[in-house]
């Protein structure tokens, strides 16, 4: 596949030379970025790391290149990607070189095909979106074709067949499933003259995915006893015992429907969406059916924002291959919407959200409010204050247990009702931001952060309150600007907990030499760790150079162990310490 | 604007059936079923198994050690038997006042059964040897006497087969205990309600029968007289039990039955025959029949 792969790329590339000789693809353009990260490891007895733990693999680099051609209505690009090795914390079956990424697209009047390897999303993700995060290891990429049509004015449909990246496993019959889907979306302030001048925009949409896979043979037995005894009375036990198989489903299908609505400032989306029966590794192979509901609700004029989000998830982890379970997770059809703030402060990320997808309730708040600039409170340039409070929960679960399995496997698993919540916390954050700037060289963010993380569920999707941390966490985040150029960025955050690793300090001090260089010297201390030798220094020192699109970075320090999360997808990051270089550069 | 709506419309229908979801309502299904001796000591066994799918039929030859026509008749099915590629399966059954042992002499083998007698006054038999085949009429009578064995055998023959029967003896010689399982397979749409008998026959066994045929063999007392399909027991009653939960079978289903049986230890084990027959309950006309010996080694 890889060699195939390269072949793909390898022609490709060669189309614009071929076209350009033909003269017929005159005035191409072609676009592109790379970015290369390298890390070279060192043993650190701190830290535990050996050669032996490093498995010898003492670099690790992960880079790509994208490269894409625009000509008038066509477009085709590639990405060229290499794990040599993987970097620590990246699944090892990543390690290779290849072109797991390809496309060839032209658009005809309303229609637009893709060939090849695409991303799309159907609604809000609730039953398919393919995605591709470079920092999480994450990509899903539809391997197929994709088409959009426009039939009509405010009409707008999708189809797509394809497989999904494993990997650089090439795709076999058996080895994943297919998947197709279609998507509808009707913009009625276009379709109906009538309502074009309207300030109320409407939108309904609807999706059907449905996925066809081998599947494998589960069977189970059962042993009873049981004795008999003949006419003269001789008596003999016996087992009996009895073999099932299981019936697992080879087309799982799923359906969503979803409207917008927005008049003005206000804006209200909802979606809601079913799966049909989809025994699965990840659900322990029960027949119930999938359900989600996200609606979002926002508000927003000149000095105030206001978001509201909630979520109803019940079994709606939807994959293409039911044996794939674990991390990094892989071959997700559909994404559920995270509902917690993403923030930018690391020890605010120690303890992240991730999104359970077998039944979660979620709710999320926000309100963005700037004292106006030259009041008594905003000062002269206005103050900015956000509030966030996001909750996830579980949900009602009344367990059924099968006589066969002895496990809720080969059952609806358990009882439910639509939107009901459960008694265990997953997650909570309760953050405040104050954003100001005092005058043209200081500026100044100081923020508080309020989480609850049940560490059991998120990390271990075990589902107890044994492990629940909870943490407060302030920053203060100073920026000093001596002049046009040069400014100093201090960055103060505390992290206090009495459970897990304790409490923590850091501190950053950032030097930019605006717009070519940056330095900075970070320390992460551990100092309330309950084991006195984890009381670790995390320092890092690094320099940055920008030159035009250019940039390179180069970092010598310690990495924690943790979890890096993006919109609820998360992938653990192992200790470590090193020398890392970055790179990237687009054209 | 009604005309976009239209094809749209059946667009999403035809796309809903395409992006198909498979609904299972059943999600473990039995596929097997097997019974062990709890003791490990125990559960050494020999296996052997038979699938019948074409048209076989039963005849249930009521005789008796002191019938003197018996004999010869009884080794004419036999050798009939084997000349139909034993697609005729015999059941010679003892009962009646021929049957009757003596208090002295040659004759005191009690080789009557319970099932046996409850067949021989159920179906009232007033002579021997009679037969039923099939337990079909044949000239208006249920009755078949000799003379009429082979046209009524042949006149089955030629029915088409309505059901298959699979049969499987494991034989636990520690135990003297035989388990039998056995699934039936109706091949086409039968109607009424049907019911599986399990019996046991043996083979070989030597005893004292009258006779008054010397072409066949001794007379009037043939001493060593050889008893072939010798009915031992109903293994699970004289009229067995429905073969799914009210009787009716559905075409292509396959309806599975295990019984376990120990032997009298009297018997040999290895010229002993699982007879299993499918018999519709209305009209008593046996459909399917099916003859498995027992491995013990």
């Amino acid at each position: 596949m890889k060699k195939r792969s390269v072949k793909l790329f390898l022609l490709l590339m060669m189309l614009p030379a071929m076209s350009f000789a033909q003269g017929v693809l005159s005035g191409g353009k072609v676009t592109g970025n790379v970015q290369v990260d390298a890390q070279y490891y060192s043993n650190d007895d701190k830290l535990g790391i050996t050669d032996s733990t490093l498995n010898y693999k003492k670099f690790g680099m992960n880079g790509f290149a994208n490269l894409i051609y625009t000509n008038g209505n066509f477009s085709a690009g590639a990405r060229f990607e290499g794990f040599l090795n993987p970097m620590l914390g990246f699944d090892p079956r990543y390690e290779g070189v290849g072109v797991p990424y390809w496309f060839a697209k032209y658009k005809v009047g309303t229609l637009e095909m893709t060939a090849g390897h695409f991303y799309e999303q159907f609604g809000s993700g609730l039953i398919l979106r393919s995605w591709e995060e470079w920092t999480l290891g994450y990509d899903n990429n539809i391997y197929g074709f994709d088409a959009h049509f426009s039939p009509y004015k405010g009409v707008m449909l999708k189809g797509l067949v394809g497989v999904q990246r494993y990997f650089w496993e090439p795709y076999e019959s058996g080895s994943r499933g297919i998947v197709k889907g279609f998507d509808a979306d009707f913009y009625f302030n276009d379709m109906f003259g009538g309502m074009a001048d309207s300030k109320t925009m409407i939108t309904l949409g609807g999706s059907f995915v449905s996925k066809y896979e081998k599947v494998p043979s589960y069977t189970f037995t059962t042993d009873s006893a049981y004795y008999t005894v003949n006419e003269v009375g001789d008596t003999i036990n016996w087992i009996n015992q009895k073999t099932y198989e299981m019936n697992l489903p080879h087309n799982v299908g799923s359906w969503a429907a979803r409207a917008n609505l927005s008049n003005g400032g206000f804006s209200f989306y909802v979606e809601y969406a079913e799966k049909g029966n989809d025994p699965n590794a990840t659900n322990s192979y029960i027949f119930k059916k999938g359900q989600a509901l996200y609606s979002t609700l926002s508000y927003s004029r000149k000095g105030l924002g206001l978001f509201f989000a909630t979520k109803w998830i019940d079994n709606m982890s939807y994959k293409s291959k039911l044996t794939e379970a674990g991390n990094p997770p892989m071959l997700d059809i559909n994404y559920l919407p995270a509902i917690s703030k993403e923030h930018p402060y690391s020890l605010a990320t120690m303890y992240p959200y991730a999104t359970k997808r077998n039944g979660e309730f979620g709710v999320q708040g926000q309100i963005v409010y700037t004292i106006p600039k030259k009041s008594k409170l905003g000062g002269k340039y206005g103050t900015n204050i956000t509030v966030n409070y996001s909750l996830a929960k579980s949900i009602e679960k009344d367990t059924i247990t099968s006589a066969i399995t002895k496990s809720m496997t080969g059952t609806d698993g358990y009882k439910t009702s639509f939107f009901s919540i459960g008694d265990l916390t997953f997650f909570q954050d309760i953050n405040v931001m104050v954003e100001r700037k005092f005058n043209k060289k200081v500026k100044a963010k100081v923020a508080y952060y309020n989480q609850t993380y049940n560490k059991n569920v998120i990390e271990d999707d075990i589902f107890n309150d044994d492990e629940m941390v909870d943490a407060n966490i302030g920053v203060i985040d100073f920026t000093y600007k001596f002049n046009r150029r040069n400014s100093l960025r201090t960055e103060l955050q505390g992290l206090w907990t009495p459970e897990d690793k304790g409490d923590w300090f850091a501190i950053t001090l950032e030097y930019n030499i605006s717009p070519k260089w940056f330095f900075s010297v970070m320390d992460e201390y551990n100092y309330g760790n309950p084991a006195e030798k984890m009381k670790i220094h995390y320092y890092n020192v690094s320099f940055g150079f920008t030159q035009n699109t250019t940039r390179i970075s180069l970092r010598y320090g310690r990495q924690r162990e943790g979890l890096l999360c993006v919109g609820g997808v998360c992938r653990y990051v192992p200790a470590s310490t090193g020398l890392t270089l970055t790179l990237t550069s687009s054209f | 604007m009604k005309k976009i709506f239209y094809p749209i419309f059946l667009l999403l229908l035809s796309l809903l059936a395409w992006t198909a979801c498979d609904k299972i309502d059943e999600p473990l299904t039995l596929i097997g079923e097997e019974d062990f001796p709890e003791n490990i000591d125990d559960t050494l066994f020999y296996v052997d198994s038979t699938l019948v799918s074409r048209k076989q039929v039963l005849l249930e030859d009521f005789t008796g050690h002191k019938c003197v026509n018996c004999p010869e008749w009884g080794i004419f099915a036999h050798e009939l038997a084997a000349e139909l590629d034993h697609k005729l399966i015999i059941i010679s059954i003892h009962a009646g006042y021929y049957a009757t042992p003596d208090a002295s002499g040659d004759y005191t083998a009690d080789l009557r059964t319970d099932a046996g007698t409850q067949l021989y006054e159920d179906f009232q038999i007033f002579a021997n040897p009679t037969g039923l085949i099939n337990r079909d009429e044949y000239n208006g009578s249920i009755l078949v006497y000799p003379d009429y064995w082979e046209e009524a055998i042949n006149t089955q023959l030629e029915k088409d087969p309505v059901a298959t029967l699979s049969v499987k003896n494991k034989y636990f010689p520690n135990l003297n205990t035989v388990v039998i399982d056995l699934n039936a397979v109706a091949l086409s749409d039968i109607e009424g309600k049907y019911k599986v008998a399990v019996y046991l026959t043996e083979d070989h066994v030597i005893s004292p029968q009258k006779n008054n045929n010397p072409e066949v063999g001794p007379t009037p007392d043939w001493l060593d007289f050889e008893h072939m399909g010798l009915l031992r027991g109903a293994i699970n009653t004289t009229y067995g039990a429905y073969i799914s939960e009210n009787g009716e079978m559905v075409t292509g289903e396959i309806y599975s039955r295990e019984y376990i049986y120990k032997l009298n230890d009297d018997w040999v084990a290895a010229n002993c025959n699982v007879i299993v027959y499918l018999y519709n309950e209305d009209t008593w006309e046996v459909v399917q029949v099916a003859e498995l010996g027992i491995k013990t080694e």
